[in-house]
């Protein structure tokens, strides 16, 4: 029993950072309506620059997190301003095509940088485990649990109370009237919408580093993982996001410890199975193809 | 204040707008009248910074805004209640007002702005927090037009307000356009509605597939007989 | 003059075919690696430029292909041509099987269900030691009798290839092709005038499954070794690259874009490394300037030249 709910909890940890990295995806689909499959490799980016501040820059790790957040958004809406600009009205396939391109760019960049060697931040947490009632957890886990919940509800204000978040909103259900009627400059919207989508997968990045290997594999891990919380959940939902992440985190932590490790990573593709028989537009979607 | 001089626009081989001059002076109301298709949603959005006229000029209040952005148009004073109302149905009614002041920075003017609106529709204001996509059409519609007084227009643009709306409504919706151009915004009022259109403007211009045919003070337009035949009672009484 | 074409093009085959048994055995290996990714992106623009959702995981038909062959030689002891066969059979019937599944979604969940497909293909071969010899693979599967040297190994690919690119053509030409063109220009029109959507794209996406499960099963008897990897994500990528520049939803741009995609790098000389972020780029440069593939490139030049702006 206690075995039990460690695992739980380890896996809730672990699931509100799958949440994090998904937000971000569901939110350039809902907002740009952009399958963003290069989003892994921004998350696997977020993590290396991390990575590169702390260990080649020897700045503290609090600054490494900002920093990353910073350039990968900044990266995100550059390359949304010269890019994707100009698919914007075409077919959803053919921005498709586009981030597979940027996907093969980064991550093969990402692999010469790092030459394929697995690299690990180091955060200022003891690697002691806290004790809480029933179950031990690493401070860095903890820390990054806490903190991307903490970002997930920043964001959620932000698009609630804060005028840029409105105008993102607006612009996602009619821009025309948000051009026309408001004169909200939508090209600005657009390139926020794409560097805070990345951002938030860079931030995932940042915080699973200290935990797992920043590795070339990362950037896979991270788009299969998102594009599961997110089909799962409901595309767009926000609610369904969190959700289905900490959903995932926790299936996935207990099929491996009480199944099979080595096919951990299934536990995502039968919980894909199982909502698109049943509930094809995911646990809290609504119904549209 | 707002002059279009000789404007064209083409959807790829269409030629929506054929050499198009219009004026709208300081307060005044100018309506726009015309078929189906005959250009006015069109000449409305050029004007707006949405669609890019291959040749002509817009100035407004002495400034070139031919081929501005939107955000710019709407920054110089000219806000646009777009065809169809468009406000966003997953916001609510005060979401929807508020973002109508963007490109505003003066938080308390903002404030006794919206006040202001919801004096004038007592509506909006029990359904402040109701989504906008729940409310009635004629509620929408003021929305709609609370929304772009938001922006505090020199002019506004109304496209089509009457659409779709029941007789008793139209009237209302009728009435605050009056108020508001009394209230000294200049408007330039596209309407399908001739009769309703020249009643409330002081002059009018008739578009017909692209072209001005037509303008001159309403009064006399509403005594033209072509006018009459086509737009008035007459036309449509044979047509029906 | 259509006589004078005819007879360029034979002599342009016949050259195609003979000239490269003089080259150094080297080159000769990287035209068989050619072929194979030719036909390997022809599968991919079966449903990629013929039904028109984004197949990003093709590598599961490959790996199945290539993998069946192995097994049914090495475990089974069938001879090398029957091998084949019943590969071209299993990837076929996988293909129907999954397309039943996957073609019932669009662009998102599609891409995503293709991509799981193929990771969870990979989880198995790793995982199912006994049967596939695991993250080790499978090694010395046997060559078909007769078929030792590298020439032979052209001639056949060749043979091979260009049967694929007839038959691509011929459905495009028929009553299959014009159905396809129609759905991807409008799904919703061509429900409407009453095409079975469903049916036509599940053709092609078993015909793709077929494709792949020939380049598969090709690529294992002539490289003699497979593992896990085939049906790894960069196989799908390189196949979706070489079909976009090339030109999708035609028979030569996968014919031009798999052969670019094995023969520069090697002509570069670049550092394997630089391969993908290179190909990378130019899918991004080819969709954004020249959405229809480096084919298309006599017309825009024309188009460039004579003034005309082309609507995108
Ligand atoms: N986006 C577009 N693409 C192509 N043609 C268009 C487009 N919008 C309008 N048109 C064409 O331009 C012409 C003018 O259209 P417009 O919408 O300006 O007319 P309108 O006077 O507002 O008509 P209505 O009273 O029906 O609103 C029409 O022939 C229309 O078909
Ligand atoms: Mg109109």
């Amino acid at each position: 029993m206690n075995q039990f709910v460690q695992q739980a909890a380890n896996g809730l940890l672990l699931g509100s950072i799958y949440s994090l990295i998904a937000l971000g995806l569901s939110m350039i689909f809902g907002m740009m309506n952009i399958v963003n499959v290069a989003h892994g490799d921004f998350y696997m980016l977020g993590a290396l620059v991390a990575y590169y501040t702390v260990a080649s820059f020897h700045l503290p790790y609090a600054v490494a997190v900002v920093a990353s957040v910073a350039v990968v958004g900044a990266l995100g809406a550059a390359i949304e301003r010269g890019i994707l600009r100009r698919v914007r009205e075409s077919a959803m396939v053919t921005t498709m095509l586009i981030t597979l391109g940027l996907s093969l760019l980064l991550q093969n960049f990402s692999l010469m940088a790092t030459g394929g060697v697995p690299h690990f931040i180091r955060s200022p947490f003891s690697p002691e485990p806290l004790v809480l009632g029933l179950v031990h957890v690493a401070p860095a886990r903890l820390f990054a649990a806490v903190f991307s919940i903490l970002f997930i509800i920043a964001v959620h204000l932000f698009l609630t109370r804060t005028k840029w978040g409105n105008a993102m909103r607006a612009c996602f259900q009619d821009k025309t009237a948000a051009s026309l009627a408001a004169g909200i400059d939508i090209e600005k919207v657009y390139a926020l919408t794409f560097a805070l989508g990345v951002g938030m997968a860079a931030l995932a990045g940042t915080l699973l580093g200290t935990i797992f290997f920043v590795d070339p594999m990362m950037g896979a891990k991270g788009m299969t993982k998102s594009f599961v919380v997110v089909i799962v959940g409901g595309m767009g939902s926000f609610v369904g996001a969190i959700f289905s992440g900490l959903l995932l985190g926790v299936t996935e932590t207990l099929a491996a410890a009480y199944l099979s490790s080595g096919y951990k990573d299934v536990v995502g593709f039968i919980l894909v199975v199982l909502v698109l028989t049943f509930r094809p537009a995911g646990l809290f979607g609504k119904r549209i193809r | 204040m707002l002059s279009v001089e000789s404007l064209n626009v083409y959807y790829g081989v269409v030629h929506a707008l054929k050499d198009v001059s219009l004026r709208v002076e300081d307060g005044e109301m100018v309506a726009l009248i015309g078929a189906n298709g005959a250009g006015k949603t069109t000449l409305l959005r050029t004007v707006s910074g949405w669609i890019r006229p291959s040749s002509g000029k817009v100035t407004f209040g002495g400034q070139d805004i031919t081929g501005a952005s939107c955000s710019r148009v709407v920054k110089q004073g000219v806000a646009h209640c777009p065809e169809g109302r468009r406000v966003w149905p997953a916001m609510t009614v005060q979401e929807n007002l508020i973002l109508g002041a963007f490109n505003r920075s003066d938080r308390s003017g903002i404030k006794t702005d919206l006040e202001r609106i919801y004096d004038q529709f007592p509506r909006l204001k029990e359904r402040q927090r109701q989504l906008a996509g729940t409310l009635s059409g004629g509620e929408q519609q003021m929305l709609a037009i609370g929304r772009a007084l938001m922006a505090r227009p020199k002019l506004l643009l109304l496209d089509e307000p009457s659409l779709g709306l029941a007789p008793i409504i139209v009237q209302g919706v009728a009435g605050v356009v009056k108020d508001i151009n009394q209230g000294g915004t200049a408007v330039l009022l596209v309407e399908q509605n001739a009769k309703l259109a020249l009643y409330l403007a002081q002059r009018a211009y008739v578009l017909e597939t692209g072209n001005v045919t037509l303008e001159g003070p309403t009064a006399d337009l509403q005594n033209n007989d072509y006018v009459k035949e086509a737009y008035l009672g007459a036309g449509r009484a044979r047509a029906q | 003059m259509l006589k004078n074409r005819r007879i360029l093009l034979l002599g342009l085959l016949v050259a195609m075919v003979v000239l490269p048994l003089f080259f150094p055995l080297y080159q000769v290996h990287v035209l068989v690696l050619s072929l194979i990714n030719i036909m390997f992106a022809l599968s991919v623009d079966l449903v990629l430029g013929r039904v028109g959702q984004p197949n990003f995981g093709q590598a599961a038909f490959l790996g199945i292909g290539a993998y069946a062959s192995a097994l049914f030689s090495l475990r089974l002891h069938w001879p090398v041509p029957l091998s084949f066969l019943g590969a071209i059979v299993v990837s076929m019937v996988a293909g129907f099987l999954i397309g039943k599944i996957a073609l019932r979604m669009r662009f998102f969940y599609f891409c995503i269900v293709t991509i799981s497909v193929a990771q969870v293909f990979m989880l198995t071969s790793t995982n199912a030691v006994g049967l596939t010899g695991g993250p080790m693979g499978l090694t010395n599967i046997p060559r078909p009798t007769g078929v030792s040297s590298l020439k032979a190994w052209w001639l056949l690919g060749f043979v091979l290839t260009a049967a694929m690119l007839l038959l691509v053509r011929r459905l495009d030409n028929s009553k299959v092709g014009r159905a396809w063109v129609s759905m991807r220009e409008s799904e919703k029109l061509a429900l409407a005038v009453g095409v079975n959507t469903v049916g036509y794209a599940l053709l092609a996406y078993v015909i793709g499954a077929g494709f792949a499960g020939i380049a598969g099963s090709f690529y294992a008897h002539y490289v003699a070794f497979i593992d896990p990897s085939m049906f790894d994500f960069s196989w799908s990528s390189m196949a979706v690259v070489a079909t976009v520049i090339g030109g999708k939803g035609t028979v030569w741009g996968p014919l031009i874009g798999g052969a670019m995609i094995t023969i520069i790098p090697e002509f570069l000389r670049v550092a394997s490394a630089w391969r993908l972020p290179i190909f990378g780029l130019l899918l991004i440069v080819i969709v954004v300037f020249m959405p229809n593939g480096l084919i298309s490139l006599p017309r825009v030049w024309h188009n460039w030249r004579s003034g005309i702006k082309e609507q995108v």
